[in-house]
């Protein structure tokens, strides 16, 4: 379980994070929600300690982020496996290389033979086997997210984040992306963190959805619940979402 | 009093803002160097990476070295022979510049070599990494970006430096052995001895010295931009920039300081 209580962050001087509260249930898929710039990166990059906030608290599965020292932080960080939005492939290295990397910098595997098999598993999960000699420049943006997302499980974590998985993807390879989420979910049983503005791929996914608005929480719901939310900032993003659809 | 805050508040407050941000970015690349030394002896120890960054540093350098080492050592003796000429000094030619060579103009145009061809692009390219968030996407892997990225290079910019000025002497040294024995006719025999006479094996370490202390600052400094840049490709150009301009001026600005320690304490000629 992930708590995020009271958490403060400011930029510059520029108040981005005003107590943000959150709990993310284990084993589930919380997807949290808002618009551009309104800190919801922030917030998912507290959860792995890539920033510490400035006032308040980051636990996870009871262990308090901001207490840890950076040796400790690392190893932590082990658990978690994060999607950037960019996917942040390697682009001096291949795929296959890519997908490899934390199993060889690790020295989880010391025998090629198996780091090869568990890399071909992975990329075979994400539909992409037989691309592992391409490097990441001659990949399309949805393909280097399924490189990314790979890359993101080959350690088996117990926490997967998303920053903005289908964001620049067509509306085809978005539902792929959102599949490959919860297939991830139902295979290995992981907590799911997924950064989203794309309000239909939240309902999609999600078993709670949280919407983030001014550095705060301002609702925090199962789907079904979240869509009959009375909150008039909620209404107002489902329905200019809805509207923004293409007819 | 209010009437005099007024008055200097608009000198005052951007003074102060200034000095605050300059205080600011010396703590932090005060902290930068000091997780830098703390990784160094840190392990995982990163072999293949530290080779790999040699081999970029020292190896692919030898060409450009290599050519304007030839060229300075050149020109350098073209010079100094037609002023020696006017004195019938011309056999001192190959000794001034074989101590030139060594004590100053090997290690200081090393490293700016170095500053241009590999200094640069290490700016550019960690920066690229922290722009695409490819630095990040190391922590969550639970690589520590410093020792990964920055140890190797440093350590390996320490020890090519000094390779590259032992190159450069040696090919600056053949430049004007060439000029001067083809082109301005001066004997071979007195060229060489006093090239033996007053070149020594001190000129000569002092200049290794040299080349490890600027290889040292100069791909610390140029890592140091490229970690601490924002902003998307603007960004990348603008720290790279700063990159070889702070590594080129450091280079010449330290070599008068150690220029005068070692003459003071070491070579007392």
């Amino acid at each position: 379980m992930i708590e995020i209580k009271d958490v403060y962050k400011s930029f510059n001087g520029q108040q981005v994070l005003r107590g943000a509260d959150l709990l993310i249930p284990r084993g589930k898929i919380t997807v949290i929600i808002g618009p551009s710039g309104c800190g919801k990166t922030v917030l998912l990059r507290h959860i792995i300690g890539l920033l510490k906030p400035d006032r308040g608290k980051v636990i996870v599965d009871g262990v308090d982020l901001s207490k840890l020292k950076r040796k400790e932080l690392n190893e932590f960080r082990k658990r978690f496996g994060m999607l950037f939005q960019s996917a942040a492939l390697f682009d001096s290295l291949t795929v296959f290389e890519n997908v490899a990397f934390p199993l060889r910098e690790h020295k989880l595997l010391s025998d090629e033979g198996k780091i090869e098999k568990i890399v071909h598993e992975k990329l075979q999960l994400v539909g992409l086997e037989g691309a592992g000699d391409k490097m990441p420049s001659e990949l399309s943006g949805g393909m280097k997210k399924r490189v990314g997302l790979a890359r993101a499980i080959v350690l088996e974590p117990q926490i997967l984040l998303y920053d903005e998985p289908v964001t620049g993807l067509d509306p085809i390879m978005s539902v792929a992306i959102d599949n490959l989420i919860l297939s991830m979910q139902q295979a290995l049983k992981i907590t799911s963190v997924v950064i989203s503005h794309d309000i239909e791929s939240a309902f999609r996914v999600a078993d709670q959805i949280a919407m983030i608005d001014k550095g705060r929480i301002i609702e925090c719901a199962a789907p079904d619940v979240f869509r009959h939310s009375e909150n008039p900032t909620v209404r107002a993003f489902i329905s200019a979402a809805r509207n923004s659809l293409p007819l | 009093m209010e009437r005099v805050l007024n008055f200097i508040s608009p000198v005052i407050t951007p003074l102060g803002a200034f000095v605050i941000d300059k205080t600011k970015s010396l703590g932090r690349f005060t902290a930068f160097v000091g997780d830098t030394l703390a990784w160094t002896v840190r392990p995982p120890f990163r072999s293949a990476q530290f080779f790999k960054q040699m081999e970029f540093i020292g190896v692919r350098s030898t060409g450009i070295i290599v050519l304007t080492a030839f060229f300075s050592g050149a020109v350098f003796a073209l010079q100094i022979g037609k002023v020696y000429g006017l004195f019938n000094m011309e056999i001192m030619v190959g000794a001034t510049v074989g101590l030139s060579l060594t004590r100053e103009i090997g290690p200081v145009f090393a490293a700016l070599m170095v500053v241009a061809r590999a200094c640069s692009s290490m700016a550019a390219e960690i920066g690229t990494m922290r722009v695409t968030e490819q630095i990040d996407a190391l922590e969550t892997m639970a690589v520590d970006p410093i020792q990964f990225l920055v140890v190797p290079r440093l350590w390996a910019s320490v020890f090519m430096v000094p390779i590259l000025t032992v190159l450069y002497d040696f090919v600056g040294v053949i430049g004007s052995y060439l000029v001067g024995i083809y082109v301005l006719h001066i004997p071979e025999g007195p060229f060489m001895s006093k090239l033996y006479y007053y070149v020594d094996g001190d000129d000569f370490i002092s200049g290794l010295v040299k080349g490890a202390v600027f290889g040292f600052f100069i791909a610390l400094i140029s890592c140091y931009e490229g970690f601490t840049t924002t902003g998307g490709a603007e960004g990348v150009g603008r720290k790279t920039t700063r990159a070889v301009v702070f590594s080129s001026v450091t280079v010449l600005v330290m070599d008068y300081f150690l220029t005068s320690w070692i003459l003071e304490y070491f070579i007392n000629r």
